[in-house]
């Protein structure tokens, strides 16, 4: 495929509320979702705005803190990894539950890769020690079980509801 | 497609063109709530099943196991058969990642007696090793 040089110009968000957002090419790249406007011929990165109708400024911010400090953190080597921790346990700390689920959301939209995979370990941490009826409701899952069923599930594996913490 | 890997490609591909009502998470791609549901401990599994038939059908499906082959979270359990007193036979599992014994639901057509139910999963490990002997490195294998 013939590319022209990479523009040194940022590439312009508009999510769905607040003002645009600038970001670099590198970080825009991250961005499958963007990326395709990007290679699109018709895209030229002094004027177009890309919208993003079904993500939020604070999701953006928060997609693009996240690849950010990634990005820069990788250079490095091992030493790294206390503080990349920590900064892994922060940005989860300002996510309360639905925040978290509408990040995963956006990052789905988005189509980045690093944060959903980060995000999908996230989720997954946060439901392993819930009850089914969390679970259900942190989703929006419809139990499509009947009652007996339900039960019955519950009779064969009793010993896998222990420990389980109530919410 | 988001995730990389030939191997499960195309039965992803199957499980993304579900309807929206038969998804495992309705807001979610089959694809993502496979990425999460794979990242969960196995130990889990036997309660999540009870969220929906959705969820069960993809605990039990091999593309769970292909994604968790993928992102290396297999954790392989150490099952034992035992027969205790009365010719009873029982079988245990070992997760060795919570260090947890588990016993298995009994097996269909064999003598159920429930005293040894109720004794508690507590006593078992012990009578357990004592009686396999040599398995404590298979466990250690397992674990490494």
């Amino acid at each position: 495929m013939a590319k022209t040089p990479e523009p040194k110009r940022t590439i312009s968000l508009k999510p769905c509320d607040g003002d645009v957002i600038e970001v670099s090419p590198m970080i825009a790249k991250q961005m499958q979702t963007i990326q395709s406007f990007i290679e699109d011929d018709s895209f030229i990165a002094t004027t177009t705005i890309i919208p993003l109708p079904n993500v939020t400024a604070f999701q953006l911010s928060k997609i693009i803190d996240y690849l950010n400090y990634h990005s820069n953190s990788k250079a490095v080597a091992d030493n790294v990894k206390e503080s990349t921790k920590k900064f892994d346990e922060e940005f989860l700390k300002e996510l309360e539950h639905d925040k978290l689920k509408e990040l995963l959301h956006a990052a789905n939209y988005l189509n980045v890769k690093e944060v959903l995979d980060f995000l999908c370990q996230a989720v997954a941490d946060l439901i392993q020690d819930k009850s089914v009826k969390f679970v259900r409701k942190f989703f929006g899952v419809v139990n499509d079980y009947s009652v007996e069923e339900e039960e019955d599930i519950r009779r064969t594996h009793a010993w896998a509801f222990e420990g389980v913490e109530e919410d | 497609m988001v995730f990389q890997g030939e191997a499960c490609k195309r039965q992803r591909l199957l499980s993304s063109s579900y309807e929206d009502n038969s998804r495992l998470i309705p807001s979610l791609p089959d694809e993502i709530s496979i990425q999460i549901i794979a990242r969960v401990p196995r130990i889990s599994y036997l309660s999540l099943k009870s969220v929906s038939r959705a969820w069960k059908e993809a605990i039990l499906s091999s593309e769970l196991f292909c994604v968790r082959r993928e992102l290396g979270t297999m954790e392989e359990w150490l099952y034992v058969l035992t027969k205790v007193n009365d010719d009873k036979l029982l079988w245990y599992a070992l997760d060795p990642l919570s260090r947890r014994w588990q016993k298995l639901p009994p097996m269909p057509n064999v003598s159920s007696e429930d005293e040894v139910v109720k004794k508690g999963l507590a006593a078992l490990p012990i009578r357990m090793w004592s009686m396999v002997g040599s398995s404590i490195r298979i466990a250690d294998v397992i674990m490494n």
